[in-house]
């Protein structure tokens, strides 16, 4: 039985639609893949470099560091899906009157998260540790060894992983309905994400740049990591096994015994607590009192926004798409802009001579493309309805009255978050005045196409006579990237060729930026065309 | 399909207008794909009567419902509720009905309380109207107030059958729609359900009633129509024929050549 859930879970991973379309699928992945392994390697070789010169340990102690964080990191990353896999309620309701036990059901899906570890470990460490190999003049069993890494260590990570499961699966059950505790947890792990992004950033220009990398490490933060580099269990274990060291009994022992441990602990506590994890909470049903005092009657458009925020803000699927990106959109614009601005001033100082307004052409994309990007994430107002779409079709309320609705608090906070953005970059001098303001016109439509278009593409979705999502679909997923694309292009091609004063430059453009506005005209009668062929029901 | 943008009509007068039928399903046609599914079906609900559609899995009885409520286009014919035809006055039609669907439908963010009061603002219900039937409902179908409180996500099926039934009666609707009401309920709610049916169709109202329990659409209903391929197959009164509520599952069973062992 384990294994027919094993296989279960795996078939779910194969990409779906006609075979065509799966082997399209499939070749893209498989070229994503190589061009990620060859940045990945063509780093790794960069740094190696680097870090020889500078550190007398070498790199070894680094890419000990690197793995014992991927270790950890792949394990959390893990956790949300782990919990999805092994609390999964549809599962539940199938499985429940089988005679299927527990053990079964964690032993296969177990077996299908450990296997997911392991292609990912083998793409992500594999190669930095064949690399390394390379770099190093290891012996023919050390590359064999580097092959069953992966194998080897998921067994202790599928074993923390499931040691951890159930505290997450908890803390996520405590979570639930803690819209605000949410929030700023995902605002917390999103801030974090751009502290870590903008020190790889960093690291990628030194690295670029042929910068040394003293800024960056100090002499006691080397000797600290190679002290530190035999505790790192169990990478540095299998590392040393591999590198042909001498401890081979101890690293073999320490290997061998976070295996049992984890697995015995991950086994053990999951078993125990499967069970009583699935059951409803206590605490769940001693939900705070809402006082019907509270409970008024409101206009119809109110409570139609009431519902649109509680849709968006109460649904943990928008928090790391939308909700935290509306915070950090202005902090992660300037962290990229301004670096990629010093990229450029530092390295095309004579071309910028020339051509000074590329730096300003670069901001306005990225600037945009952020904008862009965090609008289209709550762009699914009618998918967002979930059960509830029914109730769009049920209720005497007018469709324009429901759409503008469900436009203008997405819309609303979108642009709020990206005025910000604009205002942090032109007061702290990364972007001139009149750049702020063409990217204000800019923005604002790009904005407003994007998440009215959106919608109606989402509308369209639902249409029996639609196919996919219609002309506003394919319009929004032209406009979201296009639109900034154009723009950029607009600003280079004017400012290399055209000789024009800037001021007329940036008049162009937000001219341009009105393109956006000329489906407008067919919103309203296309909007209740599909409101009339959306289905719902059950 | 054209809609009347005008607001100028009284729904209120319209709904009181004898003359009408509650509802009227004229030669209706629904397919999906190359599937057809209704083939022309024509029912007339009166006023002031319970309507049950019985019929097998895979007969209409759910599309036509949601052709009734609008919920689905269909693709030719004509559907009317109290003389309006629904493609034409949507709005207005859509506050004269309630409708409870075979699962819950609801939004499950939201607590159980925030969900009424929602309803009860998208119908324009003046406040007194919504805590006096939000007191009478709740103390029907005794969900209570700690289970309001919470979010519908960590509702059981019944509770949520529960919260569908009050949300669909909160604007206090001249035809109730019940697609189903039955499933996951438990006794004392499925009695409830049944009393507040009958008071509710001897105030004057109207409900249209779907179920595969053929003892429920017995016991309640004035009219029955058996629905087989996307039709009409036997429509029966049980004021004229009262017989036939004991012997409706025989009548059931005939219309499909089957026999009642």
């Amino acid at each position: 039985m384990s294994l027919h859930i094993f296989i279960n879970e795996l078939k779910g991973l194969l990409p779906k639609g006609s075979l065509l379309s799966r082997v399209l699928k499939i070749a893209l992945l498989l070229v994503a893949i190589a061009c990620f392994l060859g940045l990945e390697v063509y780093i790794y070789l960069a740094l190696d470099g680097q870090l020889k010169d500078f550190s007398s340990f070498g790199s070894g102690d680094f890419l000990l560091l690197f793995l014992f964080v991927y270790f950890f990191l792949s394990v959390l990353a893990s956790l949300p899906l782990a919990d999805r896999c092994l609390y999964r309620k549809l599962d539940e309701e199938i499985l429940s009157p089988l005679p299927v036990s527990d053990d079964d059901v964690i032993l296969g899906k177990g077996l299908y998260l450990y296997v997911r570890l392991v292609v990912s470990t083998l793409f992500l460490a594999t190669p930095l540790l064949i690399a390394y190999g390379t770099t190093s003049n290891m012996m023919p069993q050390y590359y064999v060894l580097a092959v069953l890494y992966p194998f080897v260590v998921s067994f202790v990570a599928i074993g923390l992983l499931l040691a951890l499961l159930p505290l997450y699966h908890r803390l996520a059950r405590f979570m639930k309905g803690k819209f605000l505790l949410q929030l700023i947890l995902g605002a917390g792990v999103t801030v974090a994400l751009c502290f870590l992004y903008q020190y790889v950033l960093e690291l990628f220009l030194n690295i670029v740049q042929g910068s040394r990398l003293d800024s960056l490490f100090s002499a006691s933060f080397l000797s600290g990591l190679h002290e530190a580099a035999p505790w790192f269990i169990p990478v540095s274990n299998y590392f040393a096994l591999m590198s042909g060291g001498d401890k081979v009994i101890s690293n073999l022992l320490y290997l061998l015994g976070a295996i049992l441990l984890m697995a015995f602990l991950g086994i053990y506590l999951l078993t125990y607590l499967y069970r009583s994890n699935k059951e409803p909470m206590a605490e769940e049903k001693k939900k705070k009192r809402e006082k019907k005092a509270a409970l008024r009657v409101l206009s119809p458009f109110k409570a139609l926004l009431k519902k649109e925020f509680i849709l968006l803000f109460r649904n943990g699927s928008y928090l790391f798409s939308f909700s935290s990106l509306l915070f950090m959109q202005p902090f992660l614009s300037y962290v990229v802009i301004a670096s990629l601005s010093r990229l450029l001033y530092s390295n095309l100082a004579i071309f910028l001579k020339y051509f000074s307004e590329l730096p300003n052409g670069v901001s306005l994309l990225l600037l945009l493309l952020f904008a862009s990007i965090v609008s289209s994430g709550a762009a699914d107002g009618i998918t967002r309805e979930e059960k509830g779409r029914l109730f769009l079709k049920t209720s005497p309320l007018s469709p324009f009255k429901m759409t503008l609705a469900k436009l203008l608090l997405p819309l609303g906070v979108s642009l709020f978050s990206f005025y910000l953005s604009a205002i942090v970059l032109v007061a702290t001098g990364e972007i001139g005045v009149p750049l702020f303001f063409v990217a204000l016109v800019s923005g604002t439509f790009l904005v407003a196409s994007v998440s009215s278009y959106g919608l109606l593409g989402d509308l369209a979705s639902y249409s029996a006579r639609v196919k996919g999502k219609g002309f506003f679909g394919s319009l929004t997923a032209i406009v979201s990237i296009a639109f900034p694309l154009l723009i950029a292009l607009v600003h280079f091609a004017l400012m290399f060729y055209s000789g024009l004063p800037s001021f007329v430059i940036y008049l162009i453009e937000v001219a341009f930026s009105f393109l956006l506005l000329l489906p407008l005209p067919f919103v309203p009668r296309r909007l209740d065309r599909l409101y009339l062929e959306m289905e719902a029901g059950v | 399909m054209k809609i009347k943008k005008s607001l100028e009509i009284d729904v209120d007068k319209i709904a009181n207008d004898l003359s009408q039928n509650a509802v009227s399903i004229v030669d209706v046609h629904k397919s999906y794909g190359d599937h057809e599914v209704l083939k022309g079906e024509n029912i007339e609900v009166r006023r002031g009567e319970i309507f049950g559609l019985l019929g097998k899995n895979g007969v209409g009885k759910s599309t036509t419902i949601d052709c009734l409520i609008g919920a689905k286009d269909f693709d030719q014919g004509e559907i009317k509720i109290f003389g309006l035809p629904i493609d034409e006055y949507p709005l207005e039609v859509k506050s004269l009905y309630g409708y409870v669907p075979s699962e819950p439908l609801l939004y499950e963010q939201m607590t159980g309380y925030e969900y009424l009061q929602f309803v009860a603002s998208a119908y324009g219900l003046s406040q007194e109207a919504f805590d006096k039937n939000l007191a009478f409902l709740d103390g029907a179908f005794q969900l209570g107030e700690e289970a309001l409180s919470r979010p519908i996500g960590g509702y059981s099926h019944g509770m949520k059958q529960k919260e569908g039934l009050i949300a669909s009666l909160i604007h206090n609707p001249k035809l109730w729609i019940l697609d189903e009401p039955t499933v996951g309920l438990d006794v004392m709610a499925y009695e409830t359900l049944l009393d507040m049916m009958k008071r509710y169709r001897d105030n004057g109202n109207t409900i249209v009633l779907t179920s595969h329990n053929i003892d429920l659409i017995a016991d309640v209903t004035d009219r029955v129509a058996i629905l087989n391929e996307g039709k009409v197959a036997t429509l029966i009164d049980f004021h004229k024929e009262p017989q036939k509520r004991k012997d409706l599952k025989l009548v059931f069973f005939k219309v499909y050549g089957a026999k009642l062992s």
